[in-house]
């Protein structure tokens, strides 16, 4: 059995745990932790053993004092391609993080691997593993075979539960990196988001908006209800590209990814490329004036009707139940 | 300064599954009668990225390139008509699949075919395949480097600063030519073609390369993955509709119900 190698980030105080959902899925595949070998990716991972130690699978290898530029991907992608020189993967796993979705295409073309981004699973069939995809924005589901040996699967992060044994710990290796890493381009600040409540990724109830909302005063309702609710507020595409609300606030494909108990959505119409950053919320509850909106193919709860004459209604009540 | 932006058509991503159809010998899928082909909406904003530079550095020179089975001339055109200055096309029958190395491969040579470049604009992704592989794959075989979701873009002399998108935030990349960046929709709304732009286009002739012209190999062509299944996900609804005298009390009973099932 080929051994199986997965990339993942190392910060300041903690390994990203989405490589702990590589685990369980590999585990799915039958490949024991055992046989995987994780690459770390990190600044000054000499100094962070402890941190790689806690990583439950076979062996942990890494390049010792590197300082990546805040995970700058050009340097990345070079000691990437030294820990594949020395261990010639036949599989690599990927995270779909901000990093790994970077990083992924990258190897891909540099060694000619084949690829499969974006995977929300792996099937087996005859030995061979299959990726499965969303396409057109998740409208349809593509399952991708590669053709040759050489395979790198990036899979979406939070689709997997977390690999919990504790009780397995790797022997680590470090490599020293001898060719240059200067690059070209540089990370010479980075800039936070401003927020003055609960980060959308975190929230464990999100109220969100649609264009059905028809700009951006409504959105004070919205906050008012989040505010009561203890919940953060996020918005569709369409919101954020007609500047009602910055694309901070944007959920989706190609906005964030989130994952709260309670999603409240007013007037989106659950669009496909929307629908694939909340798929993991675990309560959808939404209102629509549109019956056969999308969103109600998601949703748990539906309230029919204009949002206008409902929201007063909603928040009413919403705060006398407050109160009490 | 020279700009090239990558562009290609897609079907409109905002109409419903049932107007596209699918080949389940070969997994195309091809827009039903009446369906309209757009530029991918990110190549718009990459396009636009382009002309922001060419109104702050005049003497920039915008070329369009775009690779495929057959173009139609009024979507292909749009970038011309927003202000854009040559059209590159890649045409071939052979190039009617959507493998990312092929794609990469073809552009890669078309390219080299065409001259340097001090800018090469990408959209973050297509938005059939969502597939986001092609431009790093075009940096990676011009060995050049690549920043990727740009939402900004200042160039100052030989000096490039791209704004890239980053969870929580930005970071700023300060970069130099020759580089590629793929630009997100964060970046801002592409202009709308105006009527001198328009007539403008329409001037303008495309230069079409045969794959020979750009001495591609058979080699270059073959698909590294092959599609097993395309299918639509099922989803089993069974919303429950909250009922209601009249507007105001179904949102009433809907705050009851989400304190009824402990949600709230
Ligand atoms: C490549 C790509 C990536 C994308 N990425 C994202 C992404 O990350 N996130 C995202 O959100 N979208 C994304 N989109 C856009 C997506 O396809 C949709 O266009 C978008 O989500 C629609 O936003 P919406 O639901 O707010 O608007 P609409 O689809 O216009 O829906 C508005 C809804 O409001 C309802 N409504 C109107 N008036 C009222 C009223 N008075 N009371 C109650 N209901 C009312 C309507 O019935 C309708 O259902 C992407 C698209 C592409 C092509």
């Amino acid at each position: 059995m080929s051994k199986v190698l997965i990339f993942t980030e190392i910060y300041e105080n903690d390994f990203d745990s989405s490589v702990l959902e590589m685990i369980s899925m590999l585990r799915d595949l039958n490949i024991d932790s055992k046989n995987i070998i994780v690459a770390a990716l990190g600044d000054d991972l000499y100094s962070k053993e402890s941190i790689l130690q806690n990583i439950p699978v076979g062996k942990v290898v890494g390049y010792k004092n590197i300082d990546t530029n805040q995970f700058n991907p050009n340097i990345l992608m070079k000691l990437a391609t030294g820990i594949i020189d020395q261990l010639l993967p036949e599989k690599i796993i990927i995270p779909k993080t901000s990093v790994g979705q970077d990083l992924a295409p990258r190897l891909a073309f540099k060694y000619k691997y084949g690829i499969v981004n974006d995977c929300l699973s792996i099937e087996e069939s005859d030995n061979h593993w299959i990726g499965v995809r969303p396409v057109f924005g998740g409208n349809y589901l593509a399952k991708v075979k590669i053709k040759s040996d050489k395979q790198i699967f990036c899979i979406r992060t939070k689709v997997f539960d977390e690999f919990d044994e504790k009780n397995i710990n790797p022997s680590i290796e470090f490599f020293e990196y001898e060719h240059n890493i200067e690059t070209n381009s540089q990370i010479i600040e980075r800039i936070q988001e401003q927020s003055d409540g609960i980060r959308l990724e975190d929230a464990d109830i999100v109220v969100a908006g649609g264009r059905g909302l028809g700009g951006p005063e409504p959105f004070d309702t919205l906050e008012e209800i989040a505010k009561l609710l203890n919940a953060a507020v996020g918005a569709s595409r369409a919101v954020c590209d007609s500047g009602w609300k910055d694309h901070s606030y944007q959920i989706g494909l190609t906005g964030k990814d989130i994952s709260p108990n309670l999603y409240f959505t007013v007037g989106i119409s659950g669009a496909s490329q929307h629908m694939a950053g909340c798929s993991n919320s675990k309560h959808i509850v939404s209102i629509d004036k549109n019956v056969d909106a999308n969103i109600f193919k998601d949703a748990e709860i539906g309230a029919v009707g204009d949002w206008k004459n409902i929201l007063p209604g909603f928040l009413d009540t919403l705060q006398n139940l407050v109160k009490n | 300064m020279k700009i090239l932006v990558c562009v290609k058509e897609v079907i409109d991503p905002e109409v419903p599954v049932n107007s596209i159809d699918i080949d389940s010998d070969l997994w195309k899928f091809s827009p039903k009668q009446g369906v309209s082909k757009v530029l991918n909406g990110f190549d718009e904003n990459a396009v636009e990225a382009a002309l922001n530079i060419k109104e702050q550095i005049p003497a920039t020179d915008i070329t369009i390139l775009s690779v495929g089975k057959d173009f139609s001339m009024d979507v292909i055109k749009k970038p011309l008509s927003m202000g854009c200055q040559n059209l590159f096309l890649v045409k071939d029958d052979k190039l009617d699949q959507t493998d990312p190395f092929v794609t990469s491969n073809v552009l890669y040579k078309a390219i080299r075919k065409i001259g340097d470049f001090d800018l090469i604009l990408c959209g973050r992704h297509a938005s059939d395949w969502d597939n986001a592989q092609v431009p790093i794959g075009i940096a990676e075989l011009l060995n050049i480097e690549c920043v990727t979701l740009a939402k900004g873009i200042t160039v100052d002399n030989n000096e490039i600063v791209i704004d890239r998108i980053i969870p929580g935030g930005i970071e700023k990349v300060k970069t130099s030519s020759p580089i590629l960046v793929t630009v997100s929709n964060e970046y801002g709304e592409p202009r709308y073609p105006n009527l001198r732009g328009i007539m403008a286009a329409g001037k303008i002739q495309p230069t079409i390369f045969s794959l020979e012209d750009i001495d591609l190999t058979d080699e270059d062509l073959i698909s590294t993955n092959e599609i097993i299944e395309i299918f639509i996900p099922e989803k089993d609804s069974n919303c429950e509709f909250v009922a209601g005298e009249d507007e105001y009390d179904i949102g009433r009973n809907l705050a009851l119900k989400l304190r009824d099932k402990n949600l709230i």
